[in-house]
């Protein structure tokens, strides 16, 4: 394991990290998952409603939020629950920021609740693609 | 839509976990290891779910106007390489709110030996036509 209970404070937060969100990967997303919806890969349809260019697949960013965690964790089995709440949309070519910080932690069964987000920066600002999300986490 | 939609179970699916899907899979989310990409379940969880619901005629609702609303899963276990997963979806709600409608789907899938691995829970909003 890379992260050990012990090393954890209420509030401590995680090293987040960056991906680039490409219409490649988002396309490779379409085909392994089965959501061949054309919301994430014909432009056209993503005008008509009304967004610049093509989206991510909501999942596609949770996935990406899921294999952040479980880098950190250094096991998947540690990953025990995920919670998303899709706030805004992720457009191509942008880039996604991985965030999280630890909310509660239970010595008892060594688990943890983290508070997980995504964020954007688009035009100057700052949007939250997952936001008020939380993953329960086993720890050792 | 007629009422009645709530507690619909759609036909399950049987998903296995092979290498080459886990790879393709564990690429497009950015999973470098080890071991299995946990929202791998989506795969499933779409056959039996949003694939079903779009398709189905009490419904009518159109794929382009379905938005991911929120998204939760709960994991037994990790999910392991040639292991075959079996779920089907249930519709949980339907709510009418503000121009949309909310549908909340459970998922639960299940390994060879009935133990449950995964639970989901998928909430879609339907935007209305305004």
């Amino acid at each position: 394991m890379s992260v050990r209970f012990d090393d954890l404070e209420v509030g401590s937060e995680l090293r987040s990290s960056v991906r680039r969100v490409t219409r490649e990967d988002v396309k490779a997303y379409a085909d392994a998952s089965g959501d061949q919806n054309p919301l994430h890969q014909d432009d056209d349809v993503a005008r008509a409603a009304g967004f610049p260019r093509v989206i991510a697949h909501g999942m596609y960013t949770m996935g990406t939020l899921a294999s952040w965690l479980v880098d950190w964790l250094g096991d998947p089995a540690a990953l025990l629950r995920l919670q998303a709440h899709f706030r805004a949309p992720v457009f191509v070519d942008e880039s996604i920021e991985c965030g999280g910080r630890v909310r509660s932690l239970d010595p008892q069964t060594r688990t943890a609740v983290l508070d997980v987000w995504v964020r954007v920066e688009r035009d100057g600002g700052v949007e939250w693609p997952i936001r008020r999300s939380e993953a329960e986490v086993q720890l050792f | 839509m007629s009422p009645g939609v709530e507690g619909r179970t759609y036909p399950p699916v049987r998903f296995r976990i092979d290498e080459a899907r886990v790879r393709a899979f564990a690429d497009a989310v950015g999973h470098r290891g080890p071991g299995v990409p946990p929202t791998i379940v989506t795969v499933p969880e779409i056959a039996t779910g949003l694939g079903n619901v779009v398709s189905d005629p009490e419904l009518g609702i159109d794929l382009s106007r379905v938005l991911h609303g929120e998204q939760e899963y709960r994991w037994s276990r990790a999910i392991v390489v040639g292991e075959t997963l079996t779920g089907a979806a249930t519709i949980d709600s339907v709510r009418d709110k503000g121009g949309m409608r909310y549908l909340v789907l459970r998922t639960e899938l299940r390994d060879e030996d009935g133990e449950l691995v995964v639970s989901g829970r998928c909430t879609l909003i339907v935007r209305g036509d305004g």
